[in-house]
């Protein structure tokens, strides 16, 4: 009971900081800002990432609920009728977590983390950002626009990266700022 | 949490943003790992880390976390070619921060 009440808690607080990241990028860089449906910086990236290393596939469902409710929200919107933003929003819930698990079997990652190094963390990343392009392009042969845009998955790719790179450092540069502080 | 934890010491080890540079940082956690394993840490040890790095610039890279705070070196009293590595408070703190 404790741990389904643990996990729910991680899975709300991993849902919450998705739905603020991705209005601070929004802000930062328009989220839909290459071809009306990408951004060459997505903050919340870093949460497929984080949410599958953390509480594994629970990932999935929060990221759709995340997705989801973005889409009823009006924040991100592709025209008229839910059905489109709801399919990429499934799509894409499982592309990340799903490149993650691909690139942690590949990096022979261990389910502590206790081996996780700087060089996996990157292999991770480049799997997320890698298996989100993906279920974007899948998402969009299901809603029927087959035209491959080059521009379009490499925005979706670089702007997961470099999101997910910032928060990264943005919480690097905490620690050190917090360890600084306490050593003076 | 552990997960977490690791998480957060993986993206501490990322160079540079901070007073060690990449490769002083992640000599601390390395011998720190070293030090879980052992119980005890020699300069010896710290030459043997960094794999393709010679012996004076994994020397320089000790001598510089001594010089921020971060470890003592002190000989050994029963055999005085030896040095012993140790983890200062500062070093204790924040380690014990990064992982409780």
């Amino acid at each position: 009971m404790k741990s389904a009440f643990n996990l729910l808690s991680q899975c709300s607080g991993l849902w919450l900081v998705y739905i603020a990241l991705y209005h601070l990028s929004d802000v930062v860089a328009s989220v839909q800002g290459v071809e009306g449906v990408a951004s060459v910086f997505f903050l919340p990236a870093f949460i497929r990432l984080l949410g599958f290393l953390i509480v594994g596939y629970w990932i999935i469902p929060t990221l759709f609920c995340a997705s989801a409710y973005l889409s009823m929200a009006g924040a991100y919107d592709l025209g008229p009728g839910l059905a489109p933003e709801l399919i990429i929003a499934a799509f894409t819930s499982v592309g990340g977590p799903f490149g993650v698990f691909i690139a942690s079997r590949f990096a022979k990652l261990k389910p502590s983390l206790s081996n996780l190094t700087p060089l996996r963390l990157l292999c991770l990343s480049v799997g997320c950002a890698a298996g989100n392009a993906i279920g974007h392009y899948l998402a969009w042969v299901v809603i029927g626009d087959h035209t491959f845009s080059a521009v379009r998955y490499f925005s979706i790719f670089f702007g997961d990266l470099v999101g997910t790179w910032a928060i990264i450092y943005l919480i690097k540069t905490a620690l050190t700022v917090y360890s600084r502080t306490f050593r003076s | 949490m552990q997960r977490l934890l690791n998480f957060l010491v993986s993206i501490r080890r990322l160079p540079p943003l901070s007073e060690l540079s990449g490769d002083e940082e992640r000599m601390l956690f390395e011998l720190r790992e070293l030090w879980e394993q052992r119980g005890t840490l020699t300069v010896a040890d710290a030459y043997d880390l960094a794999k393709g790095t010679s012996s004076i610039t994994s020397y320089r890279r000790l001598v510089a976390l001594k010089d921020k705070g971060l470890v003592d070196i002190t000989v050994m009293e029963d055999d005085r070619r030896k040095r012993k590595v140790h983890f200062t408070d500062t070093a204790e703190e924040l380690f014990s921060r990064l992982v409780p």
